[in-house]
């Protein structure tokens, strides 16, 4: 299991502004043959889910943000990404929150989307 | 036995969640268990499909945009036809309340998602397991010990239902009511346990017609065969050839005793008055009352053979056990 500092990711460090680079996270179930397809299927999402995410950010609608952050963290740790679901966790609390558009929200967003972007099928 | 006993059909799985992706995994992950899956994206689909295809286990989600999963497990319970389906909550939501509201309202069991793989399994096998056993013991509850037939708990519940259906589809139902002929004598005569034994050959008589009909133990020696979707004179005909069937039947006891029935017949749109299950019961039984008047060991049908045997002074049939 790969250990990964996902609050450095996708985050402008302090004043050498360098970006880790972005690790690639792999499917707990990279090697489940049943798991193969479906795991290829998620990952080829990617990138319209995170699409969906910044178009319901973009367009400040929290409730949606929640929603789909909900459906991700139920269903991201079956497919083998059990730190999608973790960070999804972390949006979805923090878009429900009373202050949602303040700092909080937008670390979570800003981690959620960087986490998601990392997947891949396998190294 | 014609009873509609389970025969072991692949049990029904429904998954009522508004997310794509977990619709995916679990087909994946359950495409090795003896299952068939049906998938349901919002609540709505979902209670409808439930009612549609009755399956033996719900997988069912909390959030959901339109109606939560407590709603939906709340309408299920409320409606007769769905409210034996086990229902497991699948969540993402870690709350303890949550997971007691949802067995209080009824659920069976509570998964957390992203679940475990082998446990998910586990507890799908466990609510099928459990059904299972809660279906046998219903229907064990309505079967009569003696004669295997349906006892008279479900045959009130099904004619209800058939008289209900028939009058919904403008479809006729038909119900014999059959009393085996001095059966006090038997008893009397060659003894309890081969009274017994009448009953068994009687009730297999009975239940050996058509399939689509449902025979039933009313009590004592009587009983009910629900004949649906059928007029009045093939349930007469129906009733004959049982009468003829069991008058026939060579007793090993004693190659002379003849055992007959008197059968009563009544078609539901026949009956003057209002059409209910229970009046069709009281034409169908007056009707066999009547047979037995005329002297037993033939069919009378309801409303229909007075003006005729007005006419004749006919009776049918032979001269019932002395």
């Amino acid at each position: 299991m790969i250990q990964i500092n996902r609050v450095s990711v996708g985050r402008v460090s302090g004043d050498n502004a360098a970006v880790v680079p972005s690790t690639p996270l792999l499917s707990r179930f990279a090697n489940d043959p049943e798991m193969r397809d479906i795991v290829a299927l998620f990952v080829s999402e990617v990138p319209e889910r995170l699409r969906e995410f910044r178009d319901a950010w973009g367009a400040s609608d929290l409730r949606r943000v929640r929603t789909l952050a909900h459906q991700i963290k139920g269903a991201a740790g079956g497919y083998g990404y059990p730190e999608v679901s973790t960070a999804a966790s972390e949006l979805e609390l923090a878009a429900g929150a009373a202050d949602a558009t303040t700092g909080s929200a937008r670390t979570a967003f800003e981690n959620f989307t960087a986490v998601l972007a990392r997947v891949v099928i396998a190294g | 036995m014609t009873n509609e006993f389970t025969t072991p059909s692949v049990p029904k799985l429904l998954v009522i969640d508004d997310s794509e992706l977990i619709h995916r995994l679990l087909r994946v992950r359950l495409q090795h268990e003896r299952i068939e899956i049906h998938s349901a994206l919002s609540a709505t689909e979902g209670l409808a499909k439930a009612k549609e295809l009755l399956p033996d286990v719900i997988l069912l989600d909390i959030e959901m945009d339109e109606m939560d999963g407590f709603e939906v497990l709340s309408r299920l319970k409320s409606d007769p036809d769905t409210q034996q389906i086990a229902v497991i909550f699948i969540s993402a939501t870690s709350d303890t309340m949550d997971r007691v509201r949802g067995l209080d309202l009824g659920a069976v069991d509570f998964i957390c998602k992203p679940f475990e793989v082998v446990e998910l399994k586990a507890r799908v096998r466990s609510a099928l397991r459990m059904q299972h056993l809660f279906r046998m013991l219903e229907q064990k509850a309505q079967i009569d010990g003696l004669s295997g037939l349906w006892n008279r708990r479900y045959f009130e519940q099904r004619l209800q239902q058939e008289v209900s259906e028939g009058t919904r589809h403008k479809q006729p139902v038909s119900l014999l009511m059959c009393d085996i002929d001095r059966f006090k004598r038997i008893n009397d005569q060659y003894g309890h346990p081969f009274g017994d034994s009448v009953i068994e050959r009687v009730a297999q008589i009975l239940s050996s017609g058509r399939t689509s009909d449902i025979a039933c133990r009313y009590g004592g020696e009587e009983f009910g065969v629900i004949l649906p979707n059928t007029g009045f004179d093939e349930a007469a005909e129906v009733a004959e050839r049982h009468r003829v069937a069991i008058e026939s039947q060579v007793w090993p006891i004693d190659p002379d005793l003849v055992v007959t029935t008197s059968i009563g017949v009544c078609e539901l749109s026949s009956i003057e008055g209002p059409k209910s299950s229970e009046s069709l019961v009281v034409c169908a039984d007056g009707a066999l009352y009547r047979a037995k008047e005329r002297g037993r060991n033939c069919v009378h049908r309801y409303g229909l053979d007075e003006a005729k045997e007005r006419r004749s002074g006919n009776t049918s049939g032979r001269a019932p056990l002395a």
